[in-house]
């Protein structure tokens, strides 16, 4: 059981915040490839708002090739940890990356900083992989 | 008769108003009296006299209620006394809760609960394990329901011509019917389609995906509401066994003795006071299933839920446009209530009370037509 978790007066848009969890799940295992998710209209029953708002995550994600969706077997997650990238996912990601790191140096962190940093969240991500009892946050 | 009229009427209220305050009981922390409230201001003085002044109003109006069908009982009006305190009852009960949920309201707007308060929604991406309602209830209401139909077949032949079809609020036969297939055994067909709605409802309720109400942590908002679910779909399931074994007796009774009229009454205040019973216990039940979990880690803040009352009218009724969901979970109560934000929601509500005006409607007709 995925719970997702959304606040809805976060300067980040529902879809967004939808998106991102469940991205970080894939990352960290709580969600596993071929796992059924919700349809769009459940989710937002479940949510009470509008189907357009979360219909912008998932299409976000089937965008991104980590979800797809069949009228046979609905929305189910497309991609793990073991598969390849995306096409065209890298070259995305880096441009997105270089945004993030450029925040880092503007604002004066340290490079040692910045790699542990990133260091620290894969090992996170692996830890909850291998140990999957615990829920992500 | 006018003392069985002098008890009806009482007897019903209060186990209504019992059944209302047990409602209430079972309120999640974050709705008292219906009104969405931070965790932080749950237990605030204006919330506990607003709740304490509910359940003052309630047995307020049962006091009301009960000496007006006093006095419609001893002047003589029987079925009238009987059916207008318990609507009167009714009405004033819900009169009550907008009344008395009024103060809460006010500090709340007033005091700017909900300002720089965090909140979320939660709901589940996965799908939920699907449990099964029990399927023992209805299996035993089935075989209650065929004993009362075997005891039928085996009388028929002996039944006399005129079979009583309709009997008053006191047990006493008022209307009659030539002996068929339909006169004899059509009480116990309106018992098994009850049977059979209330056996699917309890499995809509076990699919049905609940929403969640986010006033704790995920988790645990997420337990209360599989708890909720789980406490529906039982009491549907074991509803189908009370009903069919009230209608059977009622049946047995009336094709066996159909003479002393105290004994058809028994069955069917008997049959009242158990559903009665059983709602209460699944309610108490539920409660039970949640007190361990809610000890929880006090360091840990908690999120509240999202301050939702601009779409509850009255705290009752649900508007919501933006809501595709054509049923929600009650927020007072047992069971879910129609979103009349969507036309589908205003269509069904209309033909609902079409369908009940005209149920009454056809009953006086028939009553009077006799």
């Amino acid at each position: 059981m995925m719970l997702i978790d959304i606040d809805p007066d976060s300067e980040s848009p529902l879809y967004q915040q939808l998106r991102d969890q469940v991205v970080r799940a894939i990352a960290d295992g709580t969600l596993h490839p071929g796992e059924a998710l919700s349809s769009v209209r459940q989710l937002a029953s479940q949510f009470g708002i509008n189907t357009a708002t979360v219909g912008k995550g998932y299409e976000l994600l089937r965008h991104e090739g980590l979800v797809r969706t069949s009228r046979r077997s609905g929305s189910v997650v497309a991609r793990g940890p073991a598969d390849d990238p995306a096409p065209g996912f890298i070259a995305d990601w880096t441009e997105r990356l270089r945004t993030l790191l450029a925040e880092a140096v503007a604002q004066g962190l340290p490079e040692a900083s910045i790699r542990a940093a990133t260091d620290t969240l894969l090992a996170e991500f692996a830890a909850r992989r291998a140990n999957p009892g615990r829920t992500s946050s | 008769m006018t003392g069985f009229v002098l008890i009806f009427a009482p007897v019903f209220t209060a186990l209504f108003g019992v059944l209302f305050a047990a409602i209430v009981a079972l309120r999640p922390p974050g709705l008292p009296l219906s009104v969405r409230v931070p965790q932080a201001h749950a237990n605030d003085a204006v919330v506990v006299t607003a709740i304490r002044r509910f359940r003052w109003g309630l047995v307020l109006a049962w006091v009301l209620t009960t000496g007006v069908a006093v006095v419609l009982a001893l002047a003589g009006f029987e079925p009238l006394a009987t059916i207008l305190p318990v609507l009167a009852y009714a009405l004033i009960s819900i009169v009550v809760l907008v009344l008395s949920r009024r103060s809460i309201l006010h500090a709340k707007r007033e005091g700017g609960w909900f300002e720089g308060v965090p909140v979320r929604m939660t709901a589940q991406i996965t799908s939920p394990a699907y449990h099964h309602p029990p399927i023992v209830w209805p299996a035993l209401a089935v075989v209650v329901l065929a004993i009362a139909t075997a005891v039928d077949v085996e009388l028929y032949p002996n039944l006399p011509s005129s079979i009583p079809v309709h009997f008053d609020v006191a047990g006493q036969a008022d209307r009659w019917a030539a002996k068929s297939i339909w006169s004899v055994f059509g009480l116990l067909m309106i018992g098994a389609a009850i049977v059979m709605l209330l056996a699917v409802l309890s499995v809509v309720a076990a699919r049905y995906s609940a929403r969640i109400q986010t006033d704790d942590t995920p988790e645990q908002s997420a337990l209360r509401t599989r708890v909720q679910r789980s406490m529906l779909t039982s009491l549907l399931s074991q509803l189908t066994f009370v009903i069919a074994l009230g209608i059977s007796a009622i049946d047995v009774t009336q094709r066996l003795a159909p003479t002393p009229s105290w004994a058809i009454k028994v069955c069917a205040i008997g049959m009242v006071i158990l559903v009665m019973v059983v709602v209460i216990a699944a309610v108490v039940r539920g409660r039970a299933q949640l007190q361990p979990a809610n000890v929880r880690d006090p360091r840990t803040p908690r999120p509240d839920a999202v301050d939702d009352d601009e779409h509850w009218k009255g705290g009752l009724i649900y508007v919501n446009r933006d809501d595709p969901s054509l049923v929600v979970p009650r927020r007072f109560g047992l069971g879910w209530t129609l979103n009349l934000g969507r036309p589908a929601g205003v269509v069904i509500a209309a033909l609902l009370f079409a369908s009940i005006a005209a149920l009454i409607i056809a009953v006086n007709l028939l009553a009077h037509a006799r």
